[in-house]
């Protein structure tokens, strides 16, 4: 797999996949937003947007109309963008990419991409919300595919310098749960988003303790991965900063947890003691309440993101420390 | 290709998904109540088919002309969640209600048992914060207020950025589930009380079951949503104290309040505690709790009744004997019906006496609204009423006695805590 | 490595949760739906009933003359000993010389057997005597040692109830379902005129004294009788020849709504529902006296 380094390497398809992750995290927070302001079905066709084809639908009308159209609507825009970009991507990594299974991986995403933007005009049609929810998933796997191929296209992966770490297979094997149970942890909190109407309380409870107790069990993985790696790997540059990414990610995560029950639910009685309740009730639909959590939203797929670009480069760069020599912390030449 | 198999992937799934939820929900009828008077599975039906044929479906409500309901109205609040191109919205209720306050009203949706206080349960027809004597259903205008302001300290937000028309289509459609839950209270009640369990009662068919739902029963309850308007406490003018006065007629009424509030007359002491942080009497329910609670209890009796018939069982003979064990298998159904339910239950909660140094009023800030707390008491509450019951009916405290306590209230988050406990008279205080 | 299968584990498991939570299973029983169109024949009916406003008149009578129920409640063996109220605070008021009072839950005569505070009412009747019509007077109900000395206090439509407090402290009376719970003050006293009337007792209690209870009955007529120490009710002049149904109700009653199940094995005449129900004709000036033995399974305690 590895790149000898007189062959010829296009930069292009690295650029063009930080793009492509570059726009579609803001289409995460588009598509959070349309979910947290109930804008699903503000356009009851797809795909065409009240007749007109996607991109004719008159720009004018588009934003000087309602928000929930202009939500919609651009959340449209935004993703038939990303599709492009993905067919440009596959094209760039058909052309210009060695690697026979990293031409697999484009074809991949485009076709989740595809998937994605189906599952969402069938969300439209059926007027269902659990396909909302299917879709509310299936846009982080996209967006952690994208970081992944940024992560492929790499210089620190196509030429890779390799870190002799004790307990390398540990991390590396810490580094792959820690982004698995940070996409379940997504899919729990679409499932908060997305209850049907007609739920048992019970039901939604369990989720909640579900989600709650996922984060704590999430948080623990990120704080051992990177505190490991901070003690033993924090001279590979990669590691280094996105551990630390990652941990700052999940404080703003965490705060942004609270803020959205308090901003939803209300300050929990046990809680009065250190936060006092506000004395004006919250306003729905408000700035405050909608960005709270719509950035709590997407906050969870940059930490996915972060954790995927994590585990990828502990599986690249990280090896054990040889039998033999007993010491740690070693740098180790990439001469293979 | 690729697309091909994606739609049929997708399809798959959606045809999955939607045999799972039900994208048009229906109403569901108040099980607990439906257990606790064993209503048989026949009229159960009956009742399903009264409440819809008079009320419709949360997806096409129906304003039946004796209910003075607005059909216009209803219809903007019911139905699915979409908007129209002018930025209209529709399906407001399911937008912005249902998941906490459930499709039938019923403060059960899904989010319910993860709120404290729980959602609202508007069947009843029982509601909190108004302007209207304890026993008065409230006005529109009280509900508009509740909406617009939202409820301060819990998760009831402020629905302040709503338009006019859609607040007011909401406050209709909490009108409709309450009347509609309040008559399905009464179809239930007269079914246990009047009909044997395998009488027929099919409005569709007789005319005098046409005449008892419509006049006595539903008669009844419209009246009293009507006549909120006539039913609002309005304070006399020489009592209320001017928005501009002196400091020393604040501190002077404060000191008064303070009288009442530990005295022998008002007695707020024993509920909101000698330093009003709502430490005083903890342990009762409100109306929607204690509905849950006594449900837990009277299945738990069933209990030692089946354990007394059992003992008669062991004494009796013959024909005796015979019915006793008739008895116990019918008490062990109940029982069996009756535990199952339980387990749907949201658990019940004490009321816990307001702490009145937060200086969070959930039923709003203004001075009027402390003064109609105080004076109607908070219905469905331990909360009494320390005004008049009625319209001319005497008070516990007058008027002026109530803008006192008005100003203590007001000056209660700003007292220190240190100050001097004075021993509230003939009470100990409630250790916790 | 024994933690991948851990994690496989966890992994399954949060993965299932979202399936599980689609709202595929359910637990409860929903109860059922209204079914179209029944509903739409009976909107249908409902909309065209007030074209003929056909009057669906209450059962004519069909009988003449007044009689006279009476009779005694008899507990059938043993009953329970009663506790002690559970007095959680101002034991110099609530209590007694520092003991608190029995509950009342059951109240029975140690000899007689006799049961105190069992409501016995007449259902529906066709035609009532002037001697049963609603009264306006006022009817006293008062507290002291933090109990209501009515324990079961029953009153007509138009009465009014004149809850008093003698107790040196203050409560609240709450009026459970009917929308009254008005503070009391300290030796004071606040009227309340009864509105509605109820097919089984209105509770009422005190949410400063959490252990008070009582119940109140109010009726239409004064067809009700409530049983004092002695066990013994009357009712006079009900409808005589034609059918009449009495409800029977005990606070602790077992079946359904608090009714309570006797035997009158002297009478077979009355016929008793499993509701606490007795369906009796009587004939004109006639006094029927019956005993009613009550078995300690009729009530849940």
């Amino acid at each position: 797999m590895n790149t000898g380094p007189e062959q010829f390497e296009s930069r292009w398809p690295h650029r063009w996949a930080v793009l492509l992750a570059c726009v579609t995290f803001p289409l995460l927070w588009v598509g959070g937003l349309v979910t947290t302001t109930d804008a699903g079905m503000a356009v009851p066709d797809w795909p065409n947007t009240y007749g007109y084809n996607l991109f004719l639908y008159p720009w004018q009308t588009w934003l000087s109309g309602p928000w929930d159209l202009f939500i919609e609507h651009g959340h449209r825009l935004l993703a038939s963008s990303v599709g492009m970009l993905t067919i440009g991507l596959l094209v760039l990594l058909w052309r210009t990419e060695e690697r026979r299974w990293m031409k697999s991986i484009g074809c991949v995403a485009l076709g989740l991409v595809i998937f994605q933007g189906v599952l969402g005009g069938m969300r439209v049609l059926f007027d269902e919300r659990t396909l909302a929810m299917l879709h509310g998933c299936t846009g982080p796997m996209f967006f952690a595919l994208t970081v992944a191929i940024v992560v492929f296209t790499s210089r620190s992966w196509t030429k890779p310098t390799l870190a002799a770490v004790s307990g390398a297979a540990n991390i590396r094997w810490l580094s792959v749960a820690t982004a698995v149970l940070a996409y379940l942890q997504i899919m729990l909190g679409a499932v908060l988003r997305h209850v049907p109407v007609d739920a048992e309380p019970m039901t939604f409870m369990l989720a909640v303790k579900s989600h709650v107790g996922l984060a704590g069990v999430l948080a623990i993985h990120i704080l051992v991965l990177a505190i490991l790696l901070q003690i033993r790997a924090r001279y590979v540059r990669p590691l280094n900063w996105l551990s630390i990414a990652l941990v700052g990610l999940l404080l703003l995560q965490v705060v942004l947890g609270a803020s959205t029950w308090i901003v939803k639910f209300a300050v929990p009685a046990w809680a009065t003691a250190w936060i006092s309740p506000q004395s004006v009730a919250v306003q729905d639909g408000g700035w405050a309440q909608t960005h709270v959590i719509t950035a709590h939203v997407a906050v969870g797929s940059l930490i996915l993101g972060t954790a995927v670009a994590l585990a990828l480069y502990c599986q690249r760069l990280l090896v054990e420390v040889p039998a033999s020599n007993g010491v740690a912390h070693r740098k180790l030449g990439a001469a293979v | 290709m690729l697309s091909r198999s994606t739609w049929l992937v997708t399809c798959v799934g959606a045809i999955a998904v939607a045999g799972c939820s039900e994208s048009s929900p229906p109403f569901r009828l108040n099980m607990t109540n439906v257990v606790a008077k064993q209503i048989s599975l026949d009229h159960q039906q009956a009742i399903a088919n009264i409440l819809g044929g008079m009320f419709g479906t949360p997806d096409e409500p129906i304003a039946l002309p004796e209910t003075g309901l607005d059909q216009r109205l209803l219809a903007m609040a019911a139905g699915p969640v979409w908007s129209d191109k002018e930025g209209g919205k529709h399906g407001l209720y399911r937008r912005h209600c249902v998941h906490c306050h459930g499709i039938s009203g019923d403060g059960q949706g899904p989010t319910a048992a993860i709120l404290n206080p729980y959602p609202r349960d508007y069947r009843p027809g029982i509601f909190k914060f108004k302007s209207t004597y304890t026993s008065g259903e409230p006005t529109l205008g009280d509900l508009e207020k509740t909406l617009h302001d939202g409820i301060p300290g819990t998760a009831m937000p402020s629905f302040a950025l709503l338009p006019p028309d859609e607040i007011r289509a909401l406050v209709e459609y909490v009108k409709y589930l309450s009347v509609r839950g309040q008559m399905e209270a009464a179809l239930e009640n007269h079914v246990a009380e009047e009909l044997d369990a395998n009488a027929k009662f099919d409005p569709a068919t007789d005319p005098a079951v046409q005449q008892l739902i419509v006049k006595d029963l539903l008669g009844p309850i419209v009246e009293s949503w009507n006549g909120a308007k006539d039913q609002v406490i309005r304070p006399e003018d020489g009592a209320i104290p001017p928005a501009e006065r002196p400091a020393g007629d604040i501190a002077a009424s404060v000191k008064a309040g303070r009288e009442l509030f530990f005295g022998p007359k008002a007695n707020c002491v024993k509920c909101h505690g000698p330093t009003a942080l709502g430490d005083g009497q903890q342990t009762d329910y409100d109306t929607w709790n204690k509905a849950n609670f006594d449900f837990i209890t009277a299945t738990n009796d069933k209990i030692s009744q089946i354990d007394s018939l059992r003992q008669d069982l062991a004494k009796a003979t013959g024909d005796e004997a015979e019915q006793l064990r008739k008895q116990i298998l019918e008490a062990q159904a109940e029982y069996g019906s009756r535990s199952k339910r339980i387990a749907a239950l949201l658990p019940p909660r004490n009321a816990i006496p307001r702490n009145l140094r937060e200086g969070v009023y959930r039923g709003g800030r203004r001075p009027i609204d402390i003064f109609w707390r105080v004076s109607a008491g908070i219905p469905g509450t331990p909360m009494p009423a320390s005004g008049p019951a009625a319209e001319g009916a005497p008070g516990t405290l007058t008027q002026q006695e109530i803008w006192q306590l008005v100003d203590y209230v007001y000056s209660l988050p700003f007292e220190p805590a240190s100050m001097p406990q004075k021993k509230p008279i003939n009470t100990e205080v409630v250790s916790k | 490595m024994k933690h991948r299968r851990l994690y496989a584990w966890l992994s399954a498991v949060i993965s299932v949760v979202p399936v599980a939570l689609l709202g595929c299973e359910r637990h409860v029983n929903l109860g059922p739906v209204a079914e179209a169109g029944a509903a739409k024949a009976i909107h249908e009916a409902l909309v065209s009933a007030k074209a003929n406003p056909a009057a669906g008149a209450k059962t004519a009578p069909t009988g003449t003359g007044w009689a006279t129920l009476k009779g005694q409640f008899v507990f059938d063996g043993d009953p329970p000993p009663m506790p002690p109220y559970n007095v959680t605070k101002e034991q110099d008021i609530c209590t007694v010389g520092g003991k608190a009072l029995p509950q009342e839950k059951l109240v029975v005569a140690p000899d007689s057997k006799a049961i105190k505070n069992v409501v016995v009412f007449l259902r529906d009747p066709s035609r009532i005597h002037e001697s049963a019509n609603p009264k306006a007077d006022s009817v006293e109900f008062d507290q002291k040692h933090c109990l209501f000395l009515s324990h079961v206090a029953g009153v007509t439509v138009g009465q009014t109830l004149n809850i008093k407090n003698s107790d040196t402290t203050g409560h609240n009376t709450n009026i459970i379902g009917a929308g009254f719970n008005q503070l009391i003050p300290a030796g004071g006293a606040i009227p309340y005129k009864i509105q509605k009337e109820t097919q089984v007792p209105n509770q009422v209690t005190c949410s400063i004294h959490p252990w008070m209870t009582a119940y109140l009955l109010t009726r239409k007529n004064g067809y009700f009788a409530i049983t004092g120490d002695d066990g013994k009710f009357e009712i006079r002049n009900v409808p005589a020849g034609e059918p009449l149904e009495f409800q029977v109700w005990h606070e602790s009653g077992a079946a359904a709504g608090g009714g309570l199940v006797g035997t009158t094995a002297d009478a077979p005449d009355l016929k008793w529902s499993n509701r606490g129900r007795v369906a009796i004709t009587l004939q004109p000036d006639q006094v029927k006296e019956v005993k009613i033995v009550v078995p300690a399974a009729a009530f849940h305690l």
